[in-house]
């Protein structure tokens, strides 16, 4: 599902924040990114999505090298993605089912075939019952779940989360963890990043470690 | 239709399988968006319309007092008119005589002759003395008083008329009595030409007022831009209710553009009344037609539209793409 081939992202300024790294992350995969902050995670996770381009080596995902996808091609391909942050990155003012359906909007759904969505989404997340209040009163948990809710609303193949539990307590991140476990059951390729080690024992996973920007393999084994 | 085919591509190439709600769905959402963010900032918006109104009401008002001429020379009655004096030795009957083959020649509208004998009437009646002045004595010559058609009038060729009918037989000179018009519809050229620059730097006025106006809304939704971009808007999403904040300050502009005119047009109209009783003239103020309605209001769109687009090219171009 996403392949790294020999990539290298290097920052203006000489900081080189991926070395050489090739990977492979399977269909269906559920795949823990970690790392200490600085090794690399959230770089490689911006690749993928597309927010940035390597210095050299290829990312090819689904089959599509996204050197070939063009700066216009560019929103057409994040629609295939889920993406989760550690700030949620929700619109505080606006209420939870307007948060949840800004991918929607962007596509142009009709407003009937939002609310279904928007609604099976938030139904999913046991939020269904805050649909209408303010995104800015919920809890930082409840905010969290609402950020994976407009993350799955679009159906996307895969989900990518940048240090999802981060704000969150320990209950809370199991919580969250769970979710992801279950949209991956169904087929989705998960990839969360995370500094949090504990979370790692929580499930089953294959980890996959950065360190200074380079593939840990001897952590890989270690797991 | 360009812009209702964008949105259909956009809706086409979702990755969310569905039910698309039209292209004009789009539109109608990026609308809405785009009043809502007018209403977030009262003040601001205002203020930005003030300015633009301003900026198109000057022009609007200089071209608006310059198409007021048509009425003013109707109401004079001026038209072109060329006075020929005939040689002295020219009898009345050659008179006649030249008169009917000028009135055959295609850039004359009319050709009155004017004897010897009624202008000498004329001229006594006019210093008033009527019959006291002897016509015997009359040193005037026959006049033949010449029309050209509106045609024969552009520029340079009332003068060229003026040398060709002056070389004809019998001619002694020719008097064209309305240098004057010349002059005034070079001073009438002169004002359009001053309206069209100055509407064009007021024009770019206002296009980058409505620039500034959506730099600041662009930065003021940033966060939900940057949004917008991660889960997959294109640029014209994006920047779709911008346009439509920027079209609706230019609307906004030229609706109060036109208030402004029109009460200073009201507010001129009796004393220009006044003045034109004085003149026992039953001149009035024109007013605006529709098109010139239309076109303030058209203009001031157009201008916000444009403006808007220049305020967002930078911004989105900053937000989430990619950097190599």
């Amino acid at each position: 599902m996403i392949r790294l081939v020999g990539v290298s992202k290097r920052y203006p300024g000489g900081n080189e924040a991926l070395t050489q790294v090739s990977l492979e992350i399977a269909e269906g995969e559920f795949v823990f990114l970690t790392g200490h902050s600085g090794a690399g995670k959230s770089t490689l996770l911006r690749l993928a999505a597309l927010l940035e381009r390597p210095s050299r080596g290829e990312v090819i995902v689904d089959g599509l090298n996204l050197e070939c996808v063009a700066p216009r091609q560019i929103p057409y391909y994040r629609r295939q993605l889920g993406l989760i942050f550690q700030d949620h990155r929700l619109l505080a003012e606006r209420s939870v089912f307007d948060n949840v359906a800004v991918p929607l909007m962007v596509c142009g759904l009709a407003d009937g075939e939002i609310g279904r969505r928007v609604r099976a989404a938030l139904d999913k997340v046991g939020l269904l019952h805050r649909e209408q209040a303010r995104a800015g009163t919920l809890s930082s948990g409840e905010q969290q779940r609402v950020g994976i809710a407009r993350a799955v609303v679009n159906r996307p193949r895969m989900l990518l989360a940048d240090e999802p539990t981060g704000n969150l307590d320990p209950a809370l991140s199991r919580e969250v963890l769970a979710l992801f476990r279950q949209f991956n059951q169904v087929g989705v390729t998960v990839v969360v990043a995370t500094h949090d080690t504990t979370l790692l024992e929580a499930l089953p996973a294959r980890v996959v470690t950065l360190t200074h920007g380079r593939l840990d393999t001897a952590a890989r084994s270690a797991a | 239709m360009k812009r209702a085919t964008a949105a259909r591509r956009e809706q086409a190439a979702g990755a969310a399988p569905g039910r698309s709600g039209g292209a004009w769905l789009m539109h109608r959402r990026a609308a809405r968006a785009g009043l809502a963010h007018c209403r977030e900032n009262p003040l601001a918006s205002m203020l930005a319309v003030a300015v633009m109104a301003i900026a198109l009401a000057l022009p609007a008002l200089l071209a608006a007092l310059l198409a007021q001429r048509d009425a003013l020379l109707a109401d004079w009655h001026v038209e072109p008119t060329l006075t020929l004096f005939l040689e002295p030795g020219v009898d009345r009957a050659a008179a006649a005589g030249l008169a009917e083959s000028l009135a055959a020649d295609g850039a004359l509208a009319t050709v009155e002759v004017i004897s010897a004998e009624q202008a000498f009437a004329e001229l006594a009646a006019a210093v008033g003395l009527s019959g006291e002045l002897d016509p015997a004595s009359n040193p005037l010559p026959h006049l033949l008083v010449v029309k050209p058609h509106a045609s024969a009038w552009r520029d340079d060729e009332g003068r060229a008329l003026a040398r060709r009918l002056g070389a004809q037989d019998g001619v002694d000179d020719v008097l064209l009595d309305l240098a004057w018009l010349d002059r005034l519809a070079a001073i009438v050229r002169l004002g359009e030409r001053s309206v069209l620059v100055l509407t064009f730097i007021l024009l770019a006025g206002t296009v980058l007022v409505t620039a500034n106006s959506t730099r600041v809304l662009v930065h003021q939704h940033g966060a939900e831009i940057d949004l917008y971009k991660l889960v997959g808007a294109t640029d014209a999403f994006v920047r779709r209710p911008f346009l439509y904040s920027g079209a609706a300050y230019g609307l906004a502009a030229g609706v109060a553009a036109v208030l402004v005119v029109e009460a200073v047009l009201l507010a001129l109209a009796g004393p220009i009344a006044a003045v034109a009783h004085a003149y026992a003239s039953d001149y009035a103020l024109a007013h605006p037609g529709a098109r010139f309605v239309g076109s303030l209001l058209g203009l001031g769109t157009l201008s916000g539209w444009c403006g808007a687009w220049l305020g967002t090219r930078h911004s989105l171009r900053r937000l989430a793409d990619p950097v190599n």
